[in-house]
């Protein structure tokens, strides 16, 4: 028999085999483990309670994120959670030898954004983290995916982590995107129209000459929502916009182990014969800008398109209570909704190329009144770098509050809760039933149409916005 | 962990569509001081009239606020059930209520692996059997070692993973297993690192 053609899982994921176990299963060896305050020191602690030691602990990395609090010039304790749970990461990491990118630091962010960013994350490595959004990774063509409390504990005391390979998902974008539509409508398209199990006991490949023209921001973008479509991994195949971007990196080999791994590297993407169990074709030039109506990222469309109606609905009950949630009418149109707060953050759509589309949009305007704008970069590197440009006086200017890094009101962990019954327009990634706080409305949408919106005190077509 | 045991009871209806992790632990309770165990804020937004279950009264419509399904040690779940974070206190709060065996047609991928580190059965099946169980109106069986499902006049057996099925009925979860591979991991990493020195020395 002719050996099948490999996809780049196939020869990812192979070449981290340490074991294999009954019933399908693998033991794969993990290449970076990243940490951060919501899991990390109750992992940590978890982990010593079983009287079991890091193994190594030069391979795993944390940050505080999630309970950090974002207000301009924040205190340790401004947030009650990570009043708790920040200390103990701290000494929890000392006493265990791993790396703390820590408050202050220029390196502190998103766990998904300083990976990338410092150069942690690399092509055909495998990643894991104790977060769902660890599929975010996969944009430089590393095998990352998110694991539960256990599987931290488990990949702390033995670098590597029990799992079967999941069936092998490409979704082919071709066409350019129209203008003012992002990588982020992309991906709410490709879940509103395929559903939120698309991806269930698959990894996503993202491919085609859409992808191809993206930057590695936005692939992150793509990958970020892998998630949301059911796939615990998305990934696009390293080339050389992927070389570019980590050339120079602090933790990115360098010198001859660079050339070394650019030759490592150029060899992972899938061969011409490679087969994959499913493959799913998506034209980009048609898709308009996309904000979710409902409660499940499946629950959005065209901004353009009204809500639906749940009795023309293929799920009434649901379609019926999502709109209940959402305080909306069967058939009321999304354009013109009145918004009362907007969110561009979170590690789906707080790098820089996402608050440089969104601040071109904002000068020389005004946020409308009664609207609570926030931005909140990613990263301790992007605020800077966003600073140097002098975004966040176009910001500040336009009304905007900006902020420290971190997660915020993506997931409001850190006590920063859209207040209930508020109607949210956010660049994150989840809109489920009090995501952002009790009873919170959230509709998800790109940084373009967040900002315009904001301007505007509603929802926009930012295809027609001034 | 406890080895997995024979169950049989009402089971419960949990047959909401695309049920997420944030609806079954909310976030403010992972984070904030609780007056009370956070099982009993599983659910909350759709469990109590206010849906904050400090202030409000737990709504009668919702099944684990009904008395014939108090100590069921089974649910019923509703399709893609347990998508979104990676948070394990989602399983966690369904283990403390009492769940020790979900029954639907899909779960979310890292909710999945999160039982089985619970010591929780998560069981497929086809759309027709769901359809079966949920008609059923008295107790239900689910018997890991012969792998079967059954109630009054019917039974179907179930598809398990071999080693999730033994480390289940052993009581042992991955850690305990995969320590017994120390020889194997330093063996990869000693041939890894002469392959790809950087992965090494970040
Ligand atoms: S920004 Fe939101 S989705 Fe991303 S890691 Fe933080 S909480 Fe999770």
């Amino acid at each position: 028999m002719v050996p099948m053609g490999r996809t780049l899982l196939d020869k990812v994921w192979d070449a981290h085999v340490v074991a294999e176990l009954d019933g399908g299963y693998q033991l794969l060896h993990v290449d970076r483990h990243l940490l951060h305050d919501l899991g990390g020191a109750p992992a940590l602690r978890a982990l010593g309670q079983r009287g079991l030691r890091v193994r190594n602990p030069e391979l795993c990395f944390a940050t505080p994120d999630h309970c950090v609090a974002t207000s301009p010039g924040r205190g340790e304790g401004s947030a009650a959670a990570g009043s708790r749970l920040i200390p103990a990461l701290r000494s929890a990491c000392v006493e265990a030898g791993i790396r703390l990118f820590d408050l202050g630091s220029r390196d502190q962010g998103i766990v998904h954004v300083i990976g990338p960013e410092l150069g942690l994350t690399l092509p055909g490595l495998s990643l894991v983290c104790g977060d769902s959004h660890t599929c975010t990774h996969g944009a430089l063509g590393a095998l990352a995916w998110g694991i539960g409390t256990s599987e931290v504990v488990h990949v702390l005391a033995t670098q590597t982590i029990v799992e079967r390979k999941p069936a092998r998902l490409q979704v082919e974008f071709s066409g350019r995107l129209p203008v003012r539509v992002h990588a982020k409508d992309l991906i709410l398209h490709l879940i509103a129209s395929e559903g939120v199990e698309l991806g269930v006991g698959h990894a996503v490949e993202y491919a085609g000459d859409t992808v191809r023209g993206m930057s590695i921001e936005e692939r992150m973008t793509l990958c970020n929502l892998s998630i949301e479509l059911g796939a615990k991994i998305g990934m696009v195949a390293p080339d050389d916009v992927t070389f570019e971007y980590l050339s120079g990196r602090r933790y990115a080999p360098s010198g001859r182990e660079w050339d070394a791994a650019l030759d490592q590297w150029r060899s992972l993407p899938g061969d011409d014969d490679a087969v994959f169990d499913r493959t799913v074709h998506i034209r980009a030039d048609g898709v308009a800008p996309q904000v979710t109506w409902g409660t499940s990222p499946m629950h959005g469309g065209p901004v353009d398109r009204p809500v639906p109606d749940p009795a023309a609905s293929a799920d009434p009950a649901g379609t019926r209570a999502a709109l209940d949630y959402m305080g909306l009418a069967p058939g009321a149109p999304l354009l013109g909704l009145p918004v009362d707060c907007v969110f561009i953050g979170s590690c789906t759509n707080s790098r820089l190329s996402d608050l440089q589309a969104a601040a071109d949009l904002v000068r020389g305007h005004k946020v409308a009144d009664g609207v609570e704008a926030w931005v909140v970069p990613g990263s301790e590197a992007v605020k800077r770098a966003a600073e140097a440009l002098g975004l966040h006086r176009a910001f500040q200017a336009a009304g905007f509050e900006w902020r420290e890094p971190g997660c915020s009101r993506c997931v409001a962990s850190n006590g920063e809760y859209v207040p209930p019954g508020k109607r949210c327009l956010s660049t994150s990634n989840r809109n489920f039933v009090g995501r952002q706080g009790p009873r919170s409305r959230t509709h998800l949408a790109s940084p373009v149409t967040a900002a315009a919106s904001a301007i505007a005190g509603a929802i926009v077509d930012v295809r027609h916005w001034p | 962990m406890q080895p997995f045991e024979p169950l049989r009871c009402v089971p419960v209806p949990l047959l909401e569509k695309n049920v997420d992790t944030d609806i079954i632990t909310p976030m403010k309770r992972l984070t904030g001081r609780n007056a009370r165990p956070l099982a009993d804020y599983a659910f909350e937004a759709w469990r109590y009239d206010t849906g904050d279950a400090d202030s409000g009264q737990p709504l009668p419509d919702f099944p684990l606020n009904q008395e014939v399904y108090e100590g069921a040690a089974i649910a019923l779940t509703g399709e893609n059930f347990g998508c979104g974070s990676s948070r394990q206190s989602a399983p966690q709060v369904l283990h403390d209520l009492g769940l020790r065996c979900l029954i639907g047609t899909s779960f979310g991928d890292i909710f999945f692996n999160n039982c089985f580190q619970l010591g929780m059965l998560p069981v497929v099946v086809s759309a027709e059997v769901m359809a079966r169980l949920t008609a059923c109106t008295g107790a239900i069986s689910v018997e890991l070692t012969t792998q079967t499902i059954s109630w009054e006049d019917g039974s179907v057996t179930f598809d398990v993973n071999p080693m999730r099925k033994r480390c289940l009925l052993e009581g042992l979860d991955d850690i305990a297993l995969t320590l017994g591979h120390e020889p194997d991991i330093q063996a990869f990493q000693q041939a890894d690192r002469a392959k790809r020195p950087w992965v090494y020395m970040p």
